[in-house]
């Protein structure tokens, strides 16, 4: 797989909508707060999909997964952290995009994984 | 579940099967048995998380992802089984997407996860006040590896 490369037409200030199993989510005790397990943001394909916000909307990112929770981060943080942003429009979601890591093949490393969980929030 | 069993009997004539493996055993497909008798309440606990992953149906992370695999599985539980610590945390258990699973203790600022993938290769990630510090690949047959990562959360 070639290397990723990033979107710089998707500004910093774009904002990434991920669905979150409920059963992942915990709560943290440094600081006392809900976070997913970073290994929300793990996937073997080495591939993290995610929701434009600014072309979609929370309830129609969790239309039909009305069970799952839904974090957002915006694209600056990822950037900052290594990450890359590339749209995915698919038939029956044309917002979506992927989020790829600094590692072999745009994987997601643990670290980034990890920094991620911790940075982002609650939608 | 690559003939890894478990047995509420109190009979002792099958120990603990990790590290030893290929025990043999009346029924072909088991390799050896384990006696929750021999395992520490932390542990069992962790097994048991383990196992009920293997009855998540697939799209359970709502991107397609399959299950976490059987060989994930049986290595996390060799995993929990090889550690020597009494009186040690139960990890929290977490799927991971394209069929892993993940390891994740907490104690105080420190937390250390261990990230099995679907054919079973290993990364652990050491991280302090949120802040990742130390990752890599790891050997599951390593045990003094895996027993410093863990006995570092306490150091």
């Amino acid at each position: 797989m070639p290397e990723p490369i990033d979107d710089v037409s998707i500004g910093d200030d774009e904002r990434l909508l991920h669905r979150i199993r409920v059963e992942d989510i915990f709560i943290d005790p440094q600081t006392g707060q809900r976070r997913p397990s970073s290994a929300t943001f793990r996937s073997k394909s080495n591939i993290i999909s995610v929701d434009l916000a600014s072309l979609t909307t929370p309830v129609q990112a969790l239309a039909a997964y009305p069970q799952h929770a839904l974090v957002e981060i915006d694209v600056g943080t990822v950037r900052s952290l290594g990450c890359k942003v590339v749209r995915d429009p698919l038939p029956d979601n044309p917002f979506h995009a992927l989020l790829y890591g600094s590692g072999p093949n745009g994987r997601m490393t643990k670290s980034q994984a990890r920094e991620i969980v911790s940075r982002c929030k609650w939608v | 579940m690559n003939g890894l069993q478990f047995s509420t009997s109190t009979s002792s004539t099958l120990g603990q099967m990790y590290p030893q493996t290929e025990r043999s055993h009346t029924s072909p497909q088991w390799s050896g048995v384990v006696l929750l008798k021999d395992l520490s309440r932390w542990q069992i606990e962790a097994v048991r998380k383990l196992f009920q992953l293997l009855a998540l149906p697939r799209d359970w992370d709502s991107y397609g992802s399959p299950p976490p695999s059987e060989v994930a599985i049986t290595a996390g539980v060799r995993l929990i089984l090889g550690i020597d610590l009494d009186n040690f945390v139960s990890p929290r258990v977490v799927p991971v997407s394209g069929g892993g699973v993940q390891l994740e203790w907490s104690l105080g600022s420190r937390e250390v996860e261990i990230e099995i993938d679907d054919e079973g290769s290993v990364e652990y990630l050491k991280s302090v006040g949120a802040k990742p510090v130390e990752e890599g690949p790891l050997s599951l047959a390593d045990l003094p590896r895996i027993r410093s990562l863990l006995t570092w959360l306490i150091a």
